[in-house]
């Protein structure tokens, strides 16, 4: 009995050295993530069930901050301001990502040199980028004014004071910060395609638009699902080309959900209110992101 | 309602991301924070000031043989919100700078994080050199908790006297303007010659509430603009309010202003940099600036002569008086490392001596009522005649930075935006500023209680 009893034990030595050594590499990185991931997470949440304004202790309000939240109109123009913002910035990215990538990918005469420059106002600061195109759009002395009225439509026109065409030109800056970062992804994934497939597809008169439609758009679907994630998240966070080109204005016309947080938080010292709404951005970042991932599973799937 | 403590992890934490943003945002870093009685943080506001301060540091040392003084600055966004956490915390500096109007001063205050200083107030005799007004703003509860050390006035107007001289119209005697309609007039006079009419930084965070400051003096009586000034605490009476005629015409006259062109094109999308840029180039004929305006425009060399006046008053027959921002304010926080060797580099900054050698010149005014114009030679041929105009046609507190920023500037500039684009009539835009004053009241929204 004694020996068989001893048996399992002496075989468990080593199962249990299997079962150790992984949980032991794997603990430091659970507890970095659990530091500097969860814990703010959690934290955010506590403080959104709150009133904080930045020192002392949190007075809790249960969901008051919430429903605070449905009734605040500055809330619903900011979550569909959000809303605009990405899916013009999205949309825009990477449809012009793509076209300049599969157009590097296929050779044109300069790919080389188009591709360094498409990829330059990735390098360029947000804060800079933000006060050159907020220059660039000024009536009669900006650049684009300036292009505009040599063309013969006018050089007058005040992009940034009407809240209409304030959002488009936010969404054109940031597509022109993120197009470069996207198209350098999706050209990585093009250049695994094999060169025989377009071979014999040239051979078979398959046009370029039906080679980028047919063969290179389908092998590519798991990249463009996540340069479509990546951007989602950049485009819902895209505080800081904002706040240098308008401060969420004219009005409230470009404040985005992060503009909101920052002016909730740091400006009105109501940093309770401000958690609970950047917990509801939280959520609706991880639905749009789960959704996109899902649309392009499908999609790999159907291809 | 229940509390519950932010554990000591959790505030560590917090603290620290803020303070690595602040510092990383004016790239200074904590100096030693050693307690010993020796070494002095200051905080300073990034700008002119900052040069000059550095004098006082090397003075306050040469009086006081041991001692170091370092000076971190903080920028004018940091300062309005982000700071608070810098100036709670254990790496505090010694003094820090704020602004009286902001949450950052409510918030300290409401948490006992600042030190009363009312002994520097006695030792440099302050209640006697500050305005009754200004002393009554620092005192609560009886009590000192800052020190205020240089007023700004806001709001004159700087023009182009060559634009005015080939529109044909005459520098505005004493630097008034009689009416709306005077001025409207000139406006489109300055526009037949060539030129865009007043220029105010609309995207900025502050600009567009100036205009409104500036005209609100006298767009409703002096006793309802008293009220204007003190009906969001709690318990004060409630007769006066936003939707009040005088302050629905005095954003009547903002708006009507946008439609008749008498803005710069694009007033909204152009920050204050972008207008005194448009202003120097010589596109522009007026500019809404401040007394510290005047040292940047003289910098950038316009090819124009300038002047400057006051935008008219919405009453007739009224005077328009200077608006004065009383809010630059320095504190010892509670957890400074050497509050006593803070108060004594106050009690040694707070003299009339550097009020003139280093506030005035740096482009501000000094704020003792003991100093007269005729003493400060180093303010600026424009600021001097300003800083004389204010002894003679009054001053009183400007409304956006006196009432808390979540009623004033902070939620003002976005629904004044609205009403200049067109998205909201005076009266609805009047009635977001009742409901803001009713939120305040009530406690729905923080800054009341200071």
């Amino acid at each position: 009995m004694a020996a068989r009893g001893r048996a399992p034990v002496a075989a468990q030595g080593p199962r249990r050295k299997a079962h150790t050594f992984p949980a032991f590499i794997v603990v430091p990185a659970l507890a970095l993530m659990a530091l500097l991931i969860a814990y703010p997470v959690v934290e955010s949440v506590r403080i959104s069930l709150g009133s904080w304004d930045g020192i002392g202790p949190v007075a809790y309000r249960g969901v008051a901050n919430y429903r605070r939240l449905i009734g605040d109109s500055l809330v619903r123009q900011s979550i569909v301001t959000s809303l605009v913002f990405f899916v013009g910035t999205v949309l825009f990215t990477v449809v012009i990502a793509t076209l300049l990538a599969n157009a590097i990918n296929r050779k044109v005469p300069g790919a080389r040199f188009f591709k360094a420059v498409w990829f330059l106002p990735v390098i360029v600061p947000v804060s800079v980028a933000g006060v050159f195109w907020s220059n660039s759009f000024q009536p009669s002395t900006g650049v684009v004014n300036t292009v505009l009225g040599s063309l013969g439509l006018g050089d007058g026109h005040a992009w940034l004071a009407s809240p209409t065409t304030a959002l488009i030109v936010t969404v054109f800056v940031a597509v022109w910060t993120q197009t470069g970062y996207a198209m350098l992804i999706l050209l990585g994934a093009m250049d695994t395609i094999s060169p025989e497939v377009h071979e014999a597809a040239t051979l078979d008169g398959v046009s370029e638009a039906g080679r980028l439609l047919r063969i290179t758009l389908p092998n590519i679907v798991p990249m463009l699902g996540t340069v479509t994630t990546l951007m989602s998240v950049f485009s819902f966070n895209a505080f800081g080309i904002i706040y240098a080109m308008t401060r969420g204005g004219p009005g409230n016309a470009t404040s985005i959900l992060p503009v909101l947080v920052y002016k909730q938080s740091f400006i009105d010292q109501d940093y309770g209110y401000g958690s609970a709404t950047a917990v509801v951005t939280t959520l609706i970042v991880s639905v749009i992101g789960v959704l996109v991932l899902h649309l392009f599973r499908q999609q790999r799937l159907e291809a | 309602m229940r509390v519950f403590d932010t554990s000591g992890a959790a505030r560590s934490a917090a603290v620290l991301l803020a303070v690595a943003s602040v510092l990383s945002a004016c790239g200074t870093g904590p100096g030693s924070s050693s307690g010993d009685g020796t070494s002095l943080r200051v905080q300073i506001p990034a700008g002119p000031l900052a040069d000059r301060m550095q004098q006082v540091g090397k003075d306050f040392e040469k009086a006081n043989p041991g001692t170091e003084v370092t000076f971190e600055s903080v920028d004018s966004n940091s300062s309005r919100g982000p700071n608070v956490a810098l100036l709670s915390s254990t790496a505090t500096p010694d003094i820090g700078y704020l602004q009286r109007s902001t949450g950052v001063w409510s918030a300290l205050l409401k948490n006992k994080q600042l030190t009363r200083i009312d002994d520097v107030w006695k030792a440099a005799r302050l209640a006697d050199k500050y305005s009754k007004s200004q002393t009554a703003y620092y005192t609560t509860n009886g009590h000192h908790y800052g020190v205020l050390y240089e007023e700004l006035l806001i709001a004159p107007v700087y023009y182009n006297k060559e634009a005015f001289a080939k529109a044909g119209i005459p520098d505005p005697a004493d630097h008034q303007i009689s009416s709306v309609a005077e001025f409207e007039s000139m406006v489109a006079r300055l526009k037949a010659a060539g030129y865009q009419g007043l220029g105010v930084g609309g995207s900025s965070p502050y600009d567009l509430g100036h205009t409104l400051d500036a005209l609100l003096p006298t767009g409703v009586s002096e006793s309802d603009y008293q009220a204007l000034l003190t009906n969001f605490k709690p318990g004060s009476p409630t007769n006066v309010k936003y939707t009040d005629p005088g302050f629905v015409n005095t954003l009547k006259t903002i708006q009507d202003w946008q439609k008749k062109g008498v803005f710069q094109q694009g007033m909204l999308g152009m920050d204050t940099t972008q207008a005194q840029a448009l202003f120097t180039s010589g596109k522009l004929a007026m500019l809404q600036g401040g007394n510290y305006s005047y040292a940047d425009l003289k910098a950038a060399k316009p090819s124009f002569g300038m002047g400057w006046f006051l935008l008219p008053p919405l009453t007739q027959g009224r005077t328009t008086p200077f608006d004065a921002f009383n809010g630059d304010t320095l504190v010892i926080p509670a957890k400074a490392s050497n509050p006593q060797l803070a108060k004594k580099f106050l009690e040694f900054f707070m003299t009339d001596k550097y009020q003139v050698s280093v506030v005035a010149a740096s482009g501000s005014l000094p704020v003792f009522t003991s100093i007269q114009p005729s003493r400060l030679s180093n303010l600026g041929d424009l600021v001097q005649q300003q800083f004389e105009l204010s002894r003679s046609v009054g001053l009183v507190n400007i409304w956006d930075s006196t009432v808390p920023s979540t009623l004033g500037q902070g939620f003002a500039v976005p629904v004044l935006q609205k009403l200049v684009a067109g998205k909201l009539t005076p009266a609805q835009a009047a009635q977001q500023f009742q409901t803001g004053l009713e939120n305040l009241r009530s406690g729905k929204v923080s800054g009341a209680t200071d």
